[in-house]
């Protein structure tokens, strides 16, 4: 290790922090967390590294990594750049799968059209966590999970589907599902375990399996990454159907092709649609009873509800009752997106036909006022509750 | 003819005014709707241009979104709206006028006294929230609080109804306030016109 270049690293840093020292996030757990990273960050610069062993050396290039990637996420989500509405949504799926709010959603907002992902590199660090918590007395009592999404989309909640995508990643990142089901489940494989239901339907989600070209372990690391997306498909399929199968045969042009990280989309299509439509698939029931035991009791399930679309018909934003509600609107979009026939013309007796754009634009600010009147009507009558008492 | 709270209350039951969300029904009052400062604002600030141009002329001065920086708040944190500063803000409510209501907006005698001033009116049938262009006339900045009431309306039955989409609407279904966009207005480009034949500009 370079003790020069660690310098340099740490004064990138602190550049970095002189901008970023004074951010307001509105937010209580996000101000304790940005206080911590400062304070971390006072302590490495107390250091003396010409002093240091290079074991040691390597945890402080990793803790300024850690720095540096949760201020990048927390630059982003000031009240001004984060979008509340959608991440209000994701921490009520959120909710559903952990028990303790140990955890911060932040976003990064990016220039890249195709830029929804979830960044598992430093949440799960719990060697480093450790070492800053024993050498610094730094403990972050709450992670940070980081998903990036697009700048242009920051507002849309047609694409915004796909991050109920990649909260699953989390989820399944966190219990560990997809790496202790695939590895199960090609053990059983090879071993001549499965029925012959399952061994077709692993053959058709899985196709390489068949292929003597790869390697078992070249298989087994393919069925490791294809199962954690089909995972996530599934998981966001129980918030909001079968949206993100619109968005992303769209975007993927149908794509039949399967890549190192993906499976095909037409496979993907096809499996969440058996978990909709509740057609009988044995990789689905595996995904189901592996998330069951390894998850303390929590099931895959449909968990949204039918919207009426009457309010939105009118050009009303929907009164939410209930915070299990709020994935619904994304359907209601989507279903008035896909089905229309000059509903808004005709229910407003309007004299022009709207420009799709028009459309676009009033389904996403009924959808985001939907949501932020709950977020509203919660916060007031929690606040009333409190002054009361 | 100024609606009263009774006939307020009743445009909401039978679900011809629609206000949501209405935070609490003491908003209603005699002759007017209590309105809520919204979360969204665009705050004007010195942009690069030598002017703000609302015109077609001269159009080498035309993105007015230069001039103005836009902010969010959750309800209940503030606001500082500037001396002489202009803020483009909109009510927490959003709402639906039936079509054969006018609304007259304007600041709550509380926050008048203090310098603030706007009018607008609402047309029947709009929908959204409502727009609000506030300015400071004080010479002191003044701390606003995200949710508070600062705006009434007032409603006034006009004879007969208006179809509000009997022509094509710029503002549909706003939930924030957007900076004014000349580019498309028919009228100013006319204007235009006239002015580059009278001056024989190209």
């Amino acid at each position: 290790m370079n003790v020069q270049l660690l310098e340099l690293h740490l004064s990138q840093l602190i550049s970095a922090w002189s901008k970023s020292k004074l951010n307001i996030y509105s937010d209580s757990n996000k101000d304790s967390y940005h206080q911590q990273l400062g304070d971390l960050l006072h302590y490495l610069t107390k250091e003396d590294f010409s002093k240091l062993s290079i074991i040691d050396l390597e945890f402080r290039k990793r803790t300024i990594d850690f720095i540096f990637k949760g201020l990048e996420f927390l630059d982003k989500s000031t009240l001004n750049a984060f979008p509340i509405e959608i991440v209000e949504c994701l921490n009520v799926a959120l909710n559903d799968w952990i028990d303790n709010n140990d955890y911060i959603i932040v976003t990064s907002l990016n220039n890249s059209l195709s830029s929804f992902s979830f960044v598992p590199s430093l949440d799960f660090d719990d060697p480093l966590l450790l070492f800053i918590k024993t050498n610094y007395n730094v403990e972050f009592k709450k992670r940070l999970i980081q998903i990036n999404l697009p700048k242009s989309f920051s507002k849309d909640y047609f694409a915004n589907v796909v991050l109920y995508h990649e909260l699953g990643h989390f989820v399944d990142i966190k219990y560990k599902i997809s790496e202790a089901l695939a590895k199960v489940l090609f053990q059983d494989y090879k071993n001549n375990k499965l029925s012959a239901q399952e061994v077709i339907d692993l053959e058709l989600f899985f196709p390489y399996l068949t292929n003597p070209e790869y390697s078992d372990n070249a298989k087994l690391d393919f069925v490791k990454q294809h199962f954690g997306e089909y995972f996530s498909d599934v998981f966001a399929a129980q918030y909001i159907g079968k949206c993100s199968n619109y968005y992303i045969d769209y975007v993927t042009n149908s794509n039949s092709g399967t890549s190192v990280t993906h499976p095909s989309t037409l496979n993907r299509i096809k499996l969440v649609n058996d978990f909709v439509d509740g057609n009988k698939n044995s990789i689905i029931d595996c995904l189901l009873d592996a998330t069951q035991q390894i998850t303390n009791n929590r099931t895959l399930n449909k968990r949204y509800n039918h919207i009426n679309s009457k309010n939105f018909l009118q050009l009303l934003p929907v009164e939410v009752t209930h915070s299990n509600q709020l994935s619904s609107l994304y359907l209601l979009g989507w279903e008035l997106w896909q089905n229309y026939d000059l509903q808004f013309e005709k229910h407003n007796s309007m004299a022009y036909k709207l420009k799709a754009s028009k459309r676009y634009e009033i389904i996403n600010n009924l959808i985001e006022k939907s949501i932020s009147n709950y977020i509203i009507t919660e916060s007031w009558t929690k606040s009333k509750l409190n002054v009361s008492n | 003819m100024y609606l009263t709270k009774k006939k307020i209350i009743r445009l909401i039951e039978k679900k011809r005014l629609y206000v949501r969300p209405l935070l609490e029904n003491s908003q209603i009052n005699e002759v007017s709707l209590d309105l809520r400062l919204g979360t969204d604002f665009f705050v004007s600030v010195q942009g690069r241009d030598a002017y703000i141009n609302a015109s077609h002329n001269h159009s080498e001065y035309g993105d007015i979104d230069i001039f103005f920086q836009e902010t969010r708040r959750r309800i209940g944190e503030t606001f500082i709206v500037y001396p002489q500063q202009t803020v483009l803000a909109s009510s927490l409510e959003y709402i639906k006028m039936p079509n054969d209501v006018l609304g007259i907006i304007s600041v709550r005698s509380t926050y008048s006294r203090l310098g603030l001033s706007l009018t607008s009116i609402v047309q029947p049938g709009y929908t959204g929230c409502l727009s609000l262009e506030l300015t400071n006339n004080n010479k002191n900045p003044i701390n606003l609080t995200v949710g508070s009431c600062l705006f009434q309306i007032r409603f006034s039955q006009i004879s007969g109804s208006q179809n509000y989409f009997s022509r094509e609407r710029k503002y549909i279904c706003q939930v924030r306030p957007f900076v004014p966009s000349f580019t498309n207005d028919s009228e100013l480009a006319q204007l235009n016109n006239l002015w580059k034949v009278e001056n024989k500009k190209k």
